[in-house]
């Protein structure tokens, strides 16, 4: 079912340009159908998958590394495919109206093809790379979605902006997933079957430990880099630049709980080690209470919604560090229901008024009852209002958290707090539009279009209405008769997250309702206070203005102070380090070279017996080195290039006095003759070029010295220390020895060079000939470019 | 005058002749390429605009007729008998090479000679062999391509020595004569120098390392730093000689500390050259120090504590691999950092070049087994997605001249789809997303590294991919997200089509390897063991359980 889903979706989205050229009107409810019939075959399975019965294949990849294209669909993994499945096709009916005639509609919906795909992929992948490879995909897809408007530059920073948190935090998460590949495989190779880890006793062993560690916390920077978690939640609220059908579907059901998705997958095998529970604890309590805070003070729509669903995933991840798998299967299957509608309607009314700020409207229920019907029961759900599902949600979620024992209180004052501001958000965004006095139509919205202003808002044909009423009757029907699909989903869901398979407790609104509990009054307690609140929002904003600029959550100043940083590093690098001119540059290496071998010579050196190098020199070694030492200070000092020329001459000239004291004859003439042709050539050179004009100044003379001092002695210390080594027997008497016999040849010279290494001499010949090839190119080319100016 | 007393050691001479020989048919494809190349000479000074067209052709054919050679005269006993140190390395790697090869001759072709025959064309100009340097071109080419290969199969020292500038010589005239501009010259000028000055210091490390192991031959350069190690230690002056050695070399892979030249050089040099100087030196580097690190080994050596007791270690020499771990991290960081404030298209793949060196360095410490297949893997996905986003720069110009600026590539998916969609594929791939091609290289990489206990390197690694990111993203984003500026509508596809065939193959090729992966990385598994015997034991130790 899975692979045929997935087939499915890559076949529409190849399709989808296709089809909207050829039936334009009709194009979003031929794509969305079959995948609502896919939704029906996943909705099928429910009871077996309850029943705890997985569909699982696999095809070998690379079977020596023991990869697979393995996919497995549990109790998690199908509540997502089901959610990608209904909530995919609406977005796509949605975007077939609301982009209806735009240019590259063809193309948005195949990329939200892909998307649904690469969803589907990443939560029934039973394989680490896999898995990661659909998770990458969805924020690449994800980014050329958000960048659809691609003639706004908000649009393209937006789009670029989230594709670098989640996908740079994905490669946080590759580090992280291999670490616990390895980990789990005790040195047989990496474990990267998914089910393979989660039943792997190694992970919690201490020997483990080592690598673990690093993977919790790279493993959840992926997570929350891809759920929106404080500090890196603000790429979310920059991503409502996208069209709605995207924020419906990726950033309010799908794509941002691919984080928290990841979490509850590796809880069975993660879950109670302390580091890993109190890092989803401590973020998600921050993000809950933050973002819900940030929430409360916004009045644009998606701006509400989007700081909303950044607190949802908090709470979310708080409770899979509660280890309460049941609350957050039915807060999760909640949340998407309720947000999901509510981005559809935020849409439609964006749409229709052309206004984006709540506090703007109001009395619309008249003119789109049904689209104020949706919005109603979602906002009421997300309100945790009763008998939604929204209130079971909550409720469960407080339950969990006054079970925690002492450090539950301050998490249930966290949730209590950021259950009123929710209220507020959900009053404001899904409430307010539709209630009151009703629009004055003749006035003249500075957003409106004057062709769209004789009809006036009115609810949406059904492609665009279909989606919100469905979710947010889905939400009621749940809250009401959990049993129907809710109850299922939520079990199996939950024992995907813990393990094995929880306990049965009510989770219909009533059950849960009575006999009332405190986790009841407190949410009863947070609706009212909610609803206060909202009546005094005035008044609160004005009160927390303060905060709200000393906090970091304003607008994203610090991606920008990161980014800022990071050329800066970038300019500095390249200053400093890059070598601009051909000197900087052998500077540098130079030093470098130095500093390396310097450091590995003094960490295990040799030390070289000064006294016994010193042993059997004579006067006549004296004065030759005592030459070769003045030319080499007198070369850069002389100041023309004739006179160093000269001087390095005499250098060269002292080198083969040294090869002819200590018994090498033959390299001593191989060397003047080499010294004598090279201050030739470089005389004749020289002659050619203009006057040294600038000589560099007193301190860049002293570091250059210093620099060439350096080079100079730790070559001379390494000479030293290898003189020392005599050990090895030369090789030159065996040759003497082999020569004639071997040979046939008398002069040992030419027997190396023409027989010993006869290959090794064919090589130079080549390099040379290249090399004197090379010479007649360029001379060419220098003639050519005097004939031709 | 270089001597090798094991040659000489062998009493018997049917023997040595029997090791000259198998050494002379392993390289019989590295003489087709050099008849390719003198073939290419004459060519290119024909008279006949057609026999001079049909140069880079000749180029292709060679390298095409030497990659169906290698298989044929590379068998694993011929390449026992040469006495390798890694037996099957010349194998993959020399067909990989000469497949790369191929690409980056068609990337260049309608590059040398523009002008000049246009001038000849149009009877502007008489004809002038000495005016033409087609000939000249892809002779260094084939030549410097032959170095590369003969790498693989070096045996000695010397062999090694001369590969590697066999390799080199023709790179510094190949930038200069690339294109009419003084920048051309200037980079030419300051890469001689510096390789100059490299070139030094590895020959010093080379002679420090004969003077340590009394022999040139890899094999038993080896056995020596083996019993070395055994007997208490690797000698300081194996270990020294190593570093210098690592360090020369890493000039040719364009790692840091020698990296200066890299940005300037890439830039100076016209687009096609880039893309040659970024892979084909580039692999000759990796290629040797894969050798130099084989003859001290990953395994057997020891460091003294404190106390004076004597703690044996998995990996190389704690020296070696801490020069190695710096040289590493400061590469990949370098060059990403530097990458990021580029505005020429350019230098951004030249400074992201450089910290591709330093991702591969991760799998030369973490040694045989995944680390160097990951190595060669990564080499092989490094030279495809390199060449194809270069290959991509050459296929553009405006107003004639190449195009450099990231500017230039604004909106290009609105006139040239297929082009901005290779663009963004092989962006993609440089960065690592799955599943494209440098994902999987990434992968191996990872792993390699982190089975050998290199977690800090893969963080590192890690990080500076997410740097990586942001600065490739610009080429995924300005093609297909942006408006053309007018600057870019001026922009048009070179004379040439080839080029862009090569881009277009490049991108295919990244989008369909990944399917082959199992395949190549046991070809690579092959090529990096030791002996056929060691092969067995890395395919057992690495092997995960059955799917």
């Amino acid at each position: 079912m899975a692979l045929l889903a997935l087939a499915v979706l890559v076949v529409l989205a190849v399709a989808a340009p296709f089809v909207q050229r050829a039936a334009p009107r009709r194009a979003g409810a031929i794509l969305a159908a079959p995948i609502l019939l896919l939704a029906a075959g996943f909705l099928a399975e429910l009871p077996a998958v309850a029943g705890g019965t997985f569909a699982s294949s696999s095809w070998p990849w690379i079977p020596d590394l023991g990869i697979a294209f393995a996919l497995r669909v549990d109790g998690l993994a199908l509540l997502f495919a089901i959610l990608v499945c209904t909530v995919g096709p609406f977005s796509i009916l949605h975007a077939g109206e609301s982009l209806a005639g735009h240019p590259r509609l063809g193309r948005f919906q195949s990329t939200l093809l892909c998307f649904m795909a690469a969803m589907l992929g990443l939560v029934v992948a039973d394989d680490l790379i896999l898995l990661f490879a659909f998770w990458e995909l969805t924020s690449f897809t994800s980014f050329l979605l958000i960048g659809f408007d691609r003639e706004r530059a908000d649009a393209r920073r937006a789009a670029l902006q989230a594709l670098l948190v989640t996908g740079g935090g994905g490669l946080a998460l590759l580090a992280g997933l291999l670490l616990l590949a390895i980990a789990a495989g005790t040195g047989s190779g990496p474990v990267f079957s998914v089910q393979g880890l989660l039943e792997s006793e190694a992970l919690r062993e201490p020997a483990a430990w080592p690598l673990v560690g690093p993977a919790i916390v790279l493993v959840l920077a992926g997570c929350f880099a891809k759920s929106a978690m404080v500090p890196l939640h603000f790429w979310l609220p920059n991503a409502m630049e996208a069209p709605t059908p995207v924020s419906a579907l990726l950033h309010s059901s799908t794509m941002v709980k691919a984080g928290v998705y990841l979490a509850a997958r590796l809880s069975p095998a993660l879950g109670g080690i302390a580091l890993w529970d109190n890092l989803l604890l401590g973020f998600g309590a921050v993000t809950m209470l933050g973002a819900a805070f940030a929430a409360s003070r916004h009045s644009q729509l998606k701006k509400i919604l989007a700081y909303t669903t950044v607190s949802s995933l908090g709470l979310l991840m708080l409770l899979l560090g509660l280890g309460a798998a049941k609350a957050a299967a039915a807060y999760l299957l909640a949340h998407a229901l309720f947000k999901g509608c509510l981005f559809y309607c935020a849409g439609i009314l964006t749409e229709e008024t052309h206004v984006k700020y709540a506090e703007k409207l109001s009395g619309l229920a008249r003119l789109m009852p049904m689209t104020a019907v949706a919005a109603i029961l979602g906002a009421l759900s997300m309100a945790g209002a009763f008998p939604l599902f929204g209130f079971s949600g909550k409720e469960l979620a407080l339950k969990a958290e006054l079970a925690a024992g002492s450090f539950g209180l301050p998490l249930v004052i966290a949730t209590v707090v950021t259950a009123i501001f929710t209220v507020l958000a959900a009053v404001l965004a899904g409430i307010k539009p539709f209630v009151g006095a009703p629009p004055r139509l003749d006035e003249p919205s500075a957003e409106s279009h004057a062709d769209d202003r004789a009809a006036g808002p009115r609810d949406p044909a059904w492609p665009r209405l279909l989606g919100p009423l469905v979710l947010a009757g889905a939400g009621l029907v749940a809250g009401l008769a959990p049993g129907l699909f809710a109850k299922p989903m939520v079990m199996s869901t939950a024992a995907s997250i813990a393990g094995s398979a929880v306990p049965e407790s009510p989770l219909s609104a009533l059950g849960l309702l009575w006999p009332p509990t405190l986790a009841t009054a407190l949410s009863i307690a947070a609706l009212v206070l909610g609803i206060v609140l909202f009546a005094l929002r005035g008044a609160w904003r004005r009160a927390t203005d303060p905060i709200a600029a000393a906090s970091a959550f304003g607008p994203d100043r610090r991606w920008n102070a990161a980014l800022d940083g990071l050329m800066a590093t970038g300019r500095l690098v390249a200053t400093l380090l890059r070598g601009p001119t051909l000197t900087g540059a052998v500077r540098g290496a130079l030093i470098a070279i130095v500093a390396i071998i310097g450091l590995a010579a003094w960490r295990a050196g040799p030390r070289p017996d000064l006294k016994e190098a010193a042993e059997g020199t004579t006067l006549l070694d004296g004065a030759v080195v005592a030459v070769l030492v003045i030319s080499a200070i007198a070369a850069p000092m002389v100041g023309s290039r004739m006179g160093t020329i000269a001087v390095l001459g005499g250098a060269g000239a002292a080198l083969a006095a040294v090869f002819l004291l200590y018994g090498a004859p033959d390299l001593s003439m191989t060397t003047i003759a080499v010294e004598t042709l090279v201050v030739v050539i470089a005389s004749l050179v020289a002659a050619q070029l203009p006057r040294i004009k600038t000589i560099s100044g007193a301190a860049a003379r002293i570091r250059d010295l210093g620099i060439a001092a350096s080079f100079g002695l730790l070559v001379g210390w390494l000479a030293l220390s290898v003189a020392g080594r005599s050990e090895l027997k030369p090789v030159s008497d065996e040759h003497v020895l082999r020569s004639v016999p071997e040979a046939y040849g008398r002069n040992v010279v030419n027997v190396i060079l023409v027989d010993f290494r006869a290959l090794d001499t064919l090589g130079e010949i080549f390099v040379l000939g290249a090399a004197a090839v090379g010479v007649t190119a360029m001379l060419g080319t220098a003639r050519r470019r005097g004939a031709t100016p | 005058m270089s001597v090798a007393p094991v040659l000489l050691a062998q009493a018997d001479a049917a023997g040595a002749a029997a090791v000259t020989l198998a050494r002379l048919i392993l390289v019989v494809p590295e003489m087709v390429l050099l008849t390719g190349a003198v073939v290419a000479t004459i060519l290119g000074l024909s008279r006949s605009r057609a026999l001079r067209d049909a140069t880079p052709a000749a180029v292709v054919i060679s390298l095409l007729a030497a990659m169906l050679l290698v298989p044929l005269v590379h068998t694993p006993e011929r390449a026992e008998a040469a006495g390798l140190l890694m037996p099957m390395l010349g194998k993959p790697v020399r067909m990989a090479i000469c497949a790369i090869g191929a690409m980056l001759c068609l990337v260049s072709i309608g590059l040398v000679d523009r002008r000049i025959e246009a001038a000849f064309a149009s009877g502007r100009a008489a004809f002038d062999p000495i005016r033409v340097i087609r000939g000249e071109y892809y002779a260094f080419f084939l030549l410097s391509v032959t170095g590369l290969m003969l790498v693989s199969t070096a045996n000695d020292l010397i062999w090694l020595f001369l590969a590697l500038e066999l390799t080199s010589l023709p790179t510094y005239i190949m930038v200069a004569i690339s294109r009419p501009s003084r920048r051309a010259l200037e980079a030419a000028v300051k890469y001689f120098f510096l390789g100059a000055l490299a070139t030094a210091t590895f020959l010093y490390g080379f002679a420090m390392l004969y003077g340590a192991a009394g022999t040139l031959i890899l094999t038993e350069m080896r056995d020596v730093f083996a019993a070395q190690a055994a007997a208490g230690g690797l000698g300081i002056l194996a270990v020294l000689g190593l570093i210098l050695a690592i360090l020369g070399v890493a000039y040719k892979i364009a790692a840091a500390p020698m990296h200066f030249y890299a940005a300037d050089v890439y830039e100076g040099a016209a687009s096609p050259v880039t893309a040659f100087l970024a892979f084909v030196p580039k692999a000759a580097g990796m290629l040797a120090l894969m050798l130099l690190l084989g003859t001290v080994g990953w395994h057997g050596h020891s460091v003294v504590d404190d106390s004076g007791a004597r703690i044996f270690h998995d990996g190389l020499p704690r020296a070696v691999l801490y020069a190695l771990w710096i040289i590493a991290a400061m590469t990949m960081t370098l060059g990403n950092v530097g990458a990021l404030l580029q505005s020429s298209a350019k230098r951004m793949l030249a400074y992201s070049s450089i910290a591709h060196s330093g991702y591969m360095i991760i799998g030369l410490i973490a040694g045989p087994g995944l680390g160097l297949n990951s190595v060669l893997f990564y080499l092989l996905a490094y030279g495809v997605m390199n060449t194809a986003a270069f290959a991509i720069l050459a296929g553009l110009e405006r107003q004639g001249e190449e195009i450099e600026s990231l500017a230039d590539l604004a909106g290009l998916a609105r006139r040239h789809p297929l082009l901005a969609a290779a663009m963004a594929i092989s962006a993609g791939s440089l960065i690592g997303l799955p599943p494209l091609l440098g994902f999987w290289g990434k992968l191996y990489l990872f792993i390699g590294g982190i089975q050998a206990g290199q977690i800090g390197l893969v963080i590192i690694a890690c990080i500076n991919s997410a740097i990586s990111a942001w600065y490739y993203l610009r080429l995924v984003g300005l093609p297909l997200l942006s408006p053309p500026t007018p600057q870019a509508e001026a922009v048009v596809p070179t004379p040439s089509i080839w080029p862009r065939v090569a881009a277009l193959s490049g991108a295919a090729a990244i989008l369909l390897l990944p399917l082959l992966v199992q395949p190549l990385v046991e070809a690579a598994q092959g090529a990096t063991s030791a002996t056929p015997a060691d092969f067995a034991v890395v395919l057992r130790g690495a092997g995960a359980p059955a799917p």
